[in-house]
């Protein structure tokens, strides 16, 4: 766990951080995110010494991080920037194997956890052991820039916008890579970002700043659903709404689909509650759909389907991914997938309207 | 479509090679009877036939390496370097051992051999096969190990004997106890400028870099004295050392004078400083400060950073500002002589007084040499210093 207790920074006469707490919650992940200049880098780096407060505590796990002397300290927190900083003149492996060299271990343990931690992070050990940094793609750097950070097994990790410097296609990737990795290690970690939607997607926790204050905490969902005030509510934008349906995951929303096998006749009197009914195979493999005002007449369902109307979302994405879908399609809803193509439910314009708060302001 | 890589003609070569052939039909080198005699010119066929043959096989050999169609441009390097190297030990012996027969057959017993255009044409097509091979090659081996084969033939000869009638080794017979005098003395001034000027140039250069209002000024010295001609440099330094060697006695007795090796090492050491200090600064500007943040931030000591990250970093571009300087101060000794400091420029200064061509050739030989090996040295050191990606693996 770390804390923030009423923690005050300044510089000269500048100030950077104006009696600040909050909590990072041990295994989530704190997202500080605000306008340039709100305090939120200054913060991060409080945590493992690059700065020292002038007022108040950091503390981790209850000690007050000036407790700790600085190298140790930071040996034991893992630390991402957005210009990763690998070293230019070590192979990749000895870049990762930098903090645990530090803490003394011998070179096969290194070596060991290098090929663990590449295959963590999706590169090839096998091929990426002994490149240089000046080898590697920008987002293949900064993989093994987080793989670093995780080297020593650290409990926590800071990250001062990490993707920041990655063109925005790898940017999903990273982030969707850091989710999956951040649900097996259960790291307690603060992300640096100033992209809300990066924010949106990886944050368990939002700390939202500006100059030098925190001026609203919470999930992303409560701070897009319910903006405290007038700068929450800019900040966040309009599309706030849009943005929140991506903390919702389709099969959390999902109701079930009418469907009928590919060979049977599609009797629309049994479906007389539905727009559209979905065409399958023998294994409930998604097919086709067939609109209620369609080739009713024909013989088999097959025949009436419309495979042209279907595109599918799988039941692991998000809520906004279905909107888009729903968008995309010429029907009023749209069909859940699993990961295998099977059908397993859909989702329509109400399950949309459900997740989001009527009421709100 | 021609696979452009495999199909061209390599024209250097070649004419490297046309060059040489053309060199094999003037004389060689010249029979004198004494140092100063104008001699005859002796051909390579004149002097023996099959050895003219065989050295323009050697030719031929490597005019064939450059014109073969469907050789890869790489594959040409080891041949033409292989042949260029027979044709120059050929080149030397043949001048070493026919002249011995053609001074045995005149019976001049005080007697030499002077190279003549022949010679010096064929060694400069040998320079061009080879410089251009080394060129085109990407292996550090190749390019590291070739100049010190050129220069391990010649002294191999040289210790043998074969050359012992060739005029400037005559020189250096006659003068073998200074030779190796001035050989000490001119590494020695070299070697003791440039290690001074490493002593003072690499902290010069970290603090042009950490304190920026000194960076402008200290570049202005430093690049300044670049500009001032050697030889005037040298004459500079004669009136303040001799007013000061005159107030302070105990100085003198150091051996700060007016002339001697005092004012020239103390401008070798000005001139060595510039490469130094600028790499050095380079070294320092071009490292991302990100490599120094990310340390930090893993828990690094300040010394750990210096020795793990900055040291190893910088250390190459340092490294190849130290052989630039060194190779340049080698070439700046020679004219060192002139103010009275020891050195190979005595025998080249002294050549040109007597207008003995073989004497200056004699003390540039071995300067050349002496560059050479520097720079090779420095050269495998720093690529061996250099991590990461070698040239041509990526």
């Amino acid at each position: 766990m770390i804390e923030f207790e009423h923690v005050s920074k300044h510089y000269g006469n500048t100030v950077a951080l104006d009696d600040v707490s909050f909590t990072v919650p041990d295994g989530t992940v704190s997202v500080l995110i605000g306008p340039s200049g709100c305090g939120k880098s200054t913060s991060l780096r409080l945590v493992n010494r690059l700065l020292e407060p002038n007022d108040g505590y950091v503390r981790v796990d209850g000690t007050p991080v000036r407790e700790f002397p600085p190298q140790i300290l930071r040996r034991g927190i893992g630390y991402v920037i957005q210009s990763v900083g690998l070293l230019p003149h070590m192979t990749v492996e000895e870049n990762i194997g930098l903090v645990p060299k530090l803490l003394g271990c011998d070179k096969r343990d290194r070596s060991r956890r290098a090929g663990e931690l590449l295959e963590l992070i999706g590169l090839s050990p096998d091929e990426y052991r002994n490149k240089y940094p000046i080898q590697l793609s920008g987002g293949e750097a900064q993989r093994v820039g987080v793989a670093r950070a995780l080297a020593a097994n650290p409990p926590i990790l800071l990250m001062d916008e990490p993707f920041g410097a990655v063109d925005p296609l790898n940017r999903e990737t990273l982030q969707q890579e850091f989710i999956s990795i951040q649900r097996k290690l259960r790291k307690t970690v603060i992300f640096v970002t100033h992209d809300l939607d990066e924010a949106v997607r990886v944050a368990d926790r939002i700390v939202l700043m500006r100059d030098g204050n925190v001026v609203q905490t919470g999930a992303p969902e409560e701070i897009l659903g319910a903006p405290a005030n007038d700068f929450v509510r800019e900040f966040v934008g309009s599309d706030r709404a849009l943005k929140r349906l991506a903390r919702f995951i389709v099969g959390d929303f999902m109701i079930d689909a009418p469907s009928v096998d590919r060979g049977a006749h599609l009797d629309w009197n049994r479906y007389r509650d539905f727009e559209v009914v979905y065409v399958t195979d023998d294994h409930r493999h998604l097919l086709g759909a067939v609109p209620r005002d369609g080739r009713a007449a024909m013989s088999s369902a097959e025949d009436a389907m419309d495979d042209a109307l279907v595109g599918a979302v799988s039941f692991g994405s998000t809520l906004r991914d279905a909107l888009a879908e729903i968008l995309n399609t010429e029907l009023a809803e749209t069909p859940v997938v699993d990961e295998h193509g099977h059908l397993v439910g859909r989702i329509t314009m109400a399950e949309i309207y459900s997740a989001t708060p009527r009421r709100i302001v | 479509m021609i696979d452009r890589e495999r199909s061209v003609v390599d024209k250097v070569t070649l004419s490297g090679a046309l060059v040489g052939g053309g060199g094999l039909f003037l004389p060689v080198f010249i029979v004198k009877e004494h140092r100063l005699d104008a001699g005859f010119p002796v051909s390579f066929a004149g002097m023996s036939l099959p050895l003219f043959f065989l050295a323009l096989a050697f030719v031929v050999a490597i005019a064939i390496v450059g014109v073969l169609p469907g050789l890869r441009r790489r594959s040409r390097n080891l041949p033409a370097v292989l042949a260029a190297l027979c044709l120059f030990a050929l080149l030397w012996a043949g001048t070493g051992i026919g002249g011995a027969a053609e001074l045995a057959e005149y019976e001049f017993e005080r007697g030499r051999v002077s190279p003549s255009s022949g010679f010096w044409i064929v060694l400069l097509a040998i320079l061009i096969i080879v410089t251009h091979s080394m060129k085109q090659s990407t292996s550090v081996w190749l390019r590291g190990c070739v100049p010190l084969a050129f220069v391990a033939t010649l002294i191999a000869l040289f210790v043998v004997g074969v050359i012992d009638d060739v005029a400037f080794v005559r020189e250096y017979y006659t003068r073998e106890d200074r030779f190796v005098r001035e050989l000490t003395a001119h590494i020695g001034i070299a070697a003791g400028a440039v290690g001074a000027a490493v002593a003072v140039g690499v902290p010069t250069g970290i603090l042009a870099y950490r304190i920026r209002s000194l960076e402008r000024p200290l570049f202005a010295v430093v690049n300044g004295v670049q500009t001032i001609p050697s030889l005037a440099l040298f004459g500079l330094m004669i009136a303040p050392l001799a007013l000061i060697s005159q107030r302070f006695p105990i100085l003198r007795e150091l051996g700060v004078r007016g002339v001697g090796n005092t004012p020239a090492l103390l401008a070798l050491f000005l001139y060595a400083l510039l490469p130094i200090v600028r790499n050095t600064y380079t070294s320092l500007a071009v490292m991302d400060p990100a490599v120094i943040h990310a340390g930090t931030g893993m828990g690094m000591t300040r010394r750990q950073l210096m020795w793990q990250v900055e040291v190893p970093i910088s250390l190459p571009i340092i490294l190849a500002g130290v052989r630039v300087s060194m190779v340049q101060t080698i070439g700046n000794t020679t004219v060192a002589a002139l103010i009275g400091a020891g050195g190979l420029g005595n025998f080249v200064f002294q050549g040109l007084g007597q207008a003995a061509p073989d004497l200056i050739v004699m003390g540039v030989i071995p300067i050349v040499i002496l560059a050479l090996l520097a720079d090779r040295v420095f050269q495998l050191i720093s690529e061996w210093a250099v991590p990461g990606p070698k040239r041509g693996a990526v």
